[in-house]
């Protein structure tokens, strides 16, 4: 499996890294022989048929800021031209998410499923605005799209609907899809710290985005629901279908007050009414989690809540969500 | 209210712009318009032809051709706005005309027409209305921007000749396309008919695709309605040129007018209804020529009422062909070997009956497909001892009986074969899907006519 990677921030290298010390045991468990044949950021790309060393593309990005300075680097390449070049069977997408088109991403994701090759992406931007448009290209050329990566960060939300779940009916998806609001929340309910404070500690523990304001606004949360509810039942909704709102305005009073009653205010993303805003559960409730925490319940027939918790992101969790698709590629596809 | 319209083909012709400035000026501003043009009648048949034509190397005729469609189209320019803009006009399609002129000539050149090159000429007729017909409207005083199904974001499979739509590549791509223009007032024109793979490459949509261009459309920007303009008042009970007194039928339900688009109601492509039935969007079938007359409407609501039957139609020109053969008797897997040699020649099967005796099997095809279907057969399964023989019955035609008030109602069958019979005519070959929406019988070709008269009366479809 040859596999193109673009984006080299933390998900990307940490894929990387994985991919190369693992690859005995990616052999000897699940007969997958991954080769990453070219890596790709801003400045350029790396390429080796036979593999780029993940020594030299991470000591090229440290020292000067891109992977094309390594041996087998070229400056100035882009991911287009690099997909219309390069044989490959994977590409896998790292890079970050444009919630106002998507791009660049979109368009590299249609370049690589237009040139049959499989693709796989931890950015939920071009999911979140083109899910339906870009799984539909995707089946009507034979490949396949595979997007653990987007909700969760490895945290496998996504397969427990599509996998361990499968056969049941799920009536509904309810959760805190967002680490860096739940932290903020969780701060401001324990110590009193005002939002400002509290968000400042979420970035200097590297919680928070760049830009923490697509976390803030519950934007980064309702495009995770689009694609979780999507995904587990079978809907065709884009971004422009949730209704969303952040933690604008919430106080600490607000969360003191809230908890005196034996409550706690969660951002809450919900399947039923397509919307993500703030919203009461019982303290004792599995979805009041702490700290970064995501947690998602999951309303099955027959079964009533089921309920799943862990970090919701995170380069090497991440990296580790995308790892399970290559896997599951690799298990569906013909040997070469 | 959003609202795609959708003109045919003889809409388009002699002063059809004009006409389509009238109905669309009237539901301006309060409503959003989106108008889908086919081209003008006749002139997709002229462009394969002219392809084929290019391959056989015939330059001269390139070129007179390539005048004629010039002409044409500004012939609509001059009967709707006069002379005088008569050059600007020119501009544009003489500009159209290179585009197309380069393709022949590469056809030419080459010697070779694949169906990639033919689905781009074939859809230049739609790319000449879109262009040339939004110029017409603009100085009418529309604001019109004329597009392709490619620029409008029509994207496909890559079926050249029959491409099937993807509709949420689609939704994506025209929201951006033709949103814009609508916020702005402006009218999209849009060329039907063609769309473009997802790498950009034209691809035509088959026959009276422009019917499923409009509706693609519907679906994708949530219009609240889609108008079929074309050339008769709706979908008729009958054809009006077999039965004098057919009527425009009001009402259809999706499922009814599928079964009619198939079974060859003109008016409608036959998966023109695939994009619109889930969204509910309800769809008008009206005549440009006769705006306030009667029409149909679609919709979603399937109303059983005192009209079993809804409509009678005929397909002329088909054929039977029967398989005997005694060791079919109790033997599983002959009809699928039967089945799969006939699919093998490419033939679309009509109908298809076997008797619970299972010694024989009748499938009723196409009379063009007649003799290839025939020798597959012997010499597939005669030869091989799996069929005893072979018969063909051509000069066929098949009567369809349409309606979903059929279900669950008895007495309909023998109601059909009664009046059949009481005017002497013997029906060959009878076939009901398990829809209970159709009951298709054929008949000998000169008993057509009044094989469907017969069930237009005893179902008293001409009255109200």
């Amino acid at each position: 499996m040859r596999i193109v990677l673009a984006g080299y921030g933390n998900v990307g290298r940490s894929l990387h890294r994985m991919l190369e010390e693992r690859r005995r045991e990616l052999l000897r468990r699940y007969s997958m022989d991954a080769i990453v044949v070219a890596v790709i950021d801003r400045g350029g790309a790396a390429v080796h048929w036979k593999g780029v060393p993940y020594s030299e593309a991470a000591a090229a990005k440290d020292s000067e800021g891109t992977v094309a300075a390594g041996v087998h680097g070229r400056r100035g390449v882009t991911v287009l031209d690099l997909l219309d070049e390069v044989e490959a069977d994977v590409y896998v997408d790292t890079t970050l998410p444009n919630f106002t088109d998507g791009q660049p991403s979109l368009s590299y994701m249609e370049r690589a499923i237009s040139r049959r090759m499989h693709v796989v992406t931890s950015n939920k931007a071009p999911m979140a605005l083109a899910m339906p448009a870009l799984l539909e290209v995707a089946e009507q050329k034979g490949v396949r799209l595979l997007y653990s990566g987007t909700v969760g960060g490895g945290t496998p939300f996504l397969g427990m609907a599509s996998e361990a779940l499968r056969g049941n009916r799920i009536r509904a998806i309810r959760g805190v899809l967002n680490g860096t609001t739940n932290y903020v929340l969780h701060r401001m309910e324990t110590e009193g710290v005002s939002l400002e404070e509290a968000l400042r500690e979420a970035r200097r523990l590297g919680y928070a985005e760049a830009d923490p304001r697509i976390d803030l606004s519950g934007l980064d949360s309702a495009a995770k629901l689009v694609i979780l509810a999507n995904h587990a039942m079978g809907s065709n909704y884009t971004l422009s279908d949730v209704r969303y709102s952040g933690l604008e305005g919430v106080t600490p009073g607000d969360l003191r007050e809230a908890a005196k009653r034996g409550k706690a205010l969660r951002l809450l993303a919900d399947s039923r009414r397509l919307r993500v805003g703030l919203e009461e559960v019982d303290s004792r409730s599995p979805l009041n989690v702490p700290a970064n925490l995501n947690s998602v319940e999951f309303e099955v027939e027959e079964l009533g809540s089921i309920y799943l918790i862990g970090r919701g992101a995170g380069g090497p969790e991440t990296a580790a969500a995308i790892m399970r698709d290559l896997v599951q590629l690799n298990a569906a596809q013909p040997r070469r | 209210m959003r609202i795609v319209m959708k003109f045919g083909g003889t809409s388009v012709r002699g002063d059809g712009f004009r006409r389509i400035h009238e109905i669309v000026s009237r539901h301006l501003p309060e409503n959003q318009v989106v108008v889908v043009v086919s081209a003008i009648k006749g002139v997709t048949d002229e462009l394969i032809d002219a392809a084929h034509r290019a391959r056989r190397g015939d330059e001269r005729e390139i070129s007179e051709f390539l005048d004629r469609l010039v002409d044409s189209y500004m012939e609509l320019v001059e009967v709707s706005l006069g002379r005088e803009h008569l050059n600007e006009a020119f501009g544009i399609a003489s500009k159209l005309k290179r585009d197309l002129e380069r393709v022949l000539f590469g056809i030419m050149y080459l010697g070779e027409l694949t169906p990639r090159s033919l689905d781009y000429v074939a859809g230049y007729g739609e790319t000449f209305s879109a262009k040339v017909g939004a110029f017409i409207l603009s100085k009418l005083g529309l604001e019109a921007v004329g597009l392709t199904g490619k620029e409008a974001g029509i994207v496909t499979d890559d079926t050249f000749g029959d491409a099937r739509i993807l509709l949420n590549a689609t939704r994506y791509s025209a929201r951006r396309a033709i949103e814009p223009l609508l916020e702005a007032g402006k009218v999209p024109v849009v060329g039907g008919f063609t769309g473009a793979t997802q790498e950009g490459v034209m691809t035509t949509l088959g026959r009276g695709g422009s019917d499923y261009t409009a509706t693609a459309l519907g679906a994708a920007l949530d219009a609240d309605q889609v108008w079929l303009w074309s050339d008769v008042d709706g979908i008729m009970t009958a054809d009006p040129r077999i039965v004098p007194n057919a009527r425009t039928v009001p009402e259809l339900s999706y499922r009814e007018a599928a079964e009619l688009a198939v079974v060859g109601a003109k008016a409608l492509h036959p998966r023109a209804l695939e994009p619109v039935w889930d969204a509910g969007i309800p769809v008008y079938v009206r005549n440009t020529f006769n705006p306030n007359g009667p029409y149909t409407v679609i919709h979603g609501k399937e109303e059983v009422n005192e009209k079993v039957v809804k409509a009678v139609s005929l397909i002329r020109e088909a054929g039977i062909i029967t398989v005997y053969g005694p060791s079919m008797v109790g033997a599983p897997g002959t009809a699928a070997k039967v089945l799969e040699v006939v699919g093998s020649t490419g033939t679309n099967i009509m109908m298809i009956a076997q008797s619970a005796s299972e010694s024989n099997i009748s499938i009723a095809v196409r009379r063009t497909s007649l003799d290839k279907v025939y020798s597959a057969l012997e010499r597939e399964l005669v030869s091989r001892g799996v069929l005893r023989s072979v018969e063909v019955e051509d000069d066929v035609s098949i009567v369809a009986v349409v309606g979903a008030g059929m279900k669950g109602t008895p007495g309909v069958s023998a109601k059909i074969f009664s009046a059949v019979a009481e005017r002497g005519i013997n029906v060959i070959m009878v076939a009901q899907g398990g829809s209970e929406m159709n009951i298709s019988f054929a008949v000998k070709a000169e008993d057509a006519d009044e094989a469907v008269r017969a069930v237009h009366d005893a179902f008293r479809l001409g009255e109200a």
